[in-house]
């Protein structure tokens, strides 16, 4: 009789302990490529979970690989088939939360559905090369060392759903040529792993990043950095190799950014901190947070609003002076450039002027009022003016009134009428 | 009798061709004449023209007396605003008014021609067209 009871009462506690099991949903293990992944709730291992229950997830990466991101999704099973996204905004959602000083663990809440937990791993980044006043040679398979960022955690871009991995860049592979070749490499703000599965941000340039070695016949000469949405941060050093200094190009809406960064004055005193400018038509407005020399087929002028008509007035050679007697374009001012060619599509090298001061600041947005009477206002950032009715803007050689839409791209001017 | 008549005859012809012979080929030397000073968009009424900023028009000088042995000459009253060359180029310097003179040269009697040029800087377009800020060159 005590056997049946004591055989009964266990039967109670196993169905029990069951009825426990289906409360919770199942904890499994997904894409690990690089590592070893332990789902943990409390100290214990765990293969399932209660909602709200605070899961943890240790990941061990192989040597000489990072964690790029630790993605926890939700999913049904119907049919023995596992079934992602009952709801497809959670299935994208970023669930895993890196806790802090704590490397390689992160924890989640425990929801009310079964989840599977991948990670990806940061690897090695191609970049492009691009041939530069025909003395560059461009190259395949060049990949840049990248290593997880210190000042930012990864997220899910909201516009375009991709698990986005903020990184910086510490090193260079540049494939053995058949002879000397020079290299200007193409820094784009944001690169697809090779899997495809998360998206690199660089945020930083790493002192070395672009040292190819004494012994490789291919040197890199120059860094392109495309336009992003902040300027990325260069090292001290990062933007010399070997006593040589590179050349910095960019995005003439970004050329300020970058010639203004401290670790940037050795390559600004070498002149060649550069953007390039294609104007579509022969008039063009221009401004930007430091000084600039002049490009050749191009004359600069200010702008007049008298009895409603812009009166255009060159500039005269005084106004035009640049500290250490440079010809340029001072900071902070708006103006209009015409080609001497009277028509546009032809390209102008925008340099910084070497004799510029650097405040390793964000550019000045404000007007210096440089030029006597002049209208033009400088756009030193992308910027919604308000309200229009008091600005005019250039486009297709001629002042047009602007209604209250989208944002005037940095580095024009706009001509203010009241 | 007929001496006489003769005599007056003669000397009434001397009366009449007398002042003609004196002025002959030098008649602008005592006589004023004006001048008219002509191109492409000057007003001859108003002897005004108006003129772009680093534009230059060719001006004529023009009298209604043809004369022999005398030149023409010509001067501007701020050659920091506008220019004129002695064949009558007019070349505009920067904004502001100016007046050019067209005059005659070596004769006793200088004729001469105004011309009042008002020199404006260069104008762009402005059209009312209300485009999205973002189009802006």
């Amino acid at each position: 009789m005590k056997k049946k009871i004591f055989t009964l009462l266990a039967m109670v506690m196993v169905a029990m302990t069951a009825s426990a099991k289906i409360e919770g949903y199942a904890l499994t293990k997904g894409a690990n490529a690089h590592g070893t992944t332990t789902i943990k709730v409390g100290d214990a291992e765990a293969d399932s979970a209660a909602e709200g229950t605070e899961v943890t997830v240790v990941v061990t990466p192989a040597k000489d690989y990072y964690v790029a991101t630790v993605v926890a999704r939700l999913y049904t099973t119907w049919g023995g088939a596992k079934t992602r996204g009952t709801s497809m905004q959670i299935d994208s959602k970023l669930l895993a939360s890196k806790v802090k000083d704590k490397d390689n663990t992160y924890t989640f809440k425990m929801p009310a559905a079964n989840v599977e937990v991948s990670v990806s791993y940061i690897e090695s980044m191609e970049v492009e090369t691009k041939e530069a006043d025909n003395e560059d040679k461009a190259v395949d398979n060049v990949q840049v060392g990248i290593v997880p960022s210190n000042d930012a955690d990864p997220y899910i871009d909201t516009e375009t759903g991709e698990a986005v991995v903020p990184v910086e860049a510490n090193s260079i592979k540049v494939p053995d040529q058949a002879e000397k070749t020079d290299v200007t490499v193409v820094i784009k703000p944001r690169t697809k792993s090779a899997d495809g599965s998360v998206t690199y941000e660089i945020g930083k340039i790493m002192k070395n990043s672009f040292v190819t070695g004494s012994t490789s016949n291919a040197q890199v000469v120059g860094v392109f950095f495309e336009k992003s949405k902040n300027a990325i941060v260069i090292e001290d050093g990062a933007m010399t190799v070997d006593g040589r200094v590179l050349k910095v190009q960019t995005d003439i809406s970004m050329l300020d950014d970058y010639a203004n960064m401290t670790s940037l004055e050795d390559n600004v005193k070498q002149g060649v901190v550069s953007a390039t400018a294609k104007p579509k038509n022969m008039y063009w407005t221009f401004s930007s947070g430091i000084d600039v020399l002049l490009p050749k087929g191009v004359k600069a002028y200010k702008v007049l609003w008298n009895n409603n008509a812009a009166e255009i007035v060159e500039l005269t050679e005084e106004e035009l002076k640049l500290k250490d007697e440079l010809r340029g374009i001072k900071a902070n001012n708006g103006v209009l450039l015409s080609c001497d060619s009277g028509e546009g599509g032809a390209e102008y090298v925008v340099v910084a002027s070497p004799a510029a001061k650097i405040t390793g600041a964000k550019p000045a947005t404000d007007d210096a009022k440089s030029y006597t009477g002049n209208c033009l206002v400088p756009t030193i950032e992308d910027y919604n003016y308000s309200p229009a009715s008091s600005y005019r803007m250039m486009h297709g050689n001629k002042f047009h009134t602007m209604s209250a839409n989208g944002k005037v791209p940095a580095c024009k001017a706009v001509l203010k009428v009241k | 009798m007929k001496k006489n008549i003769f005599c007056k005859i003669l000397m009434a012809l001397a009366v009449v061709v007398m002042p003609l012979a004196l002025t002959g080929c030098d008649n602008e030397d005592v006589w004023a004449y004006p001048v008219l000073v002509r191109g492409d968009g000057v007003n001859i009424n108003t002897h005004e023209l108006t003129i772009e900023k680093g534009k230059t028009l060719q001006l004529t000088a023009q009298r209604d007396v043809v004369t022999h042995g005398q030149g023409m000459a010509w001067k501007s009253s701020d050659p920091e605003i506008a220019t004129v060359d002695q064949n009558g180029l007019l070349t505009a310097i920067k904004a502001g008014e100016v007046k050019i003179t067209a005059y005659t040269t070596g004769g006793k009697v200088s004729d001469e021609g105004y011309l009042f040029v008002t020199v404006v800087n260069p104008s762009v377009g402005v059209v009312d067209d209300q485009l999205d800020q973002s189009d802006a060159e």
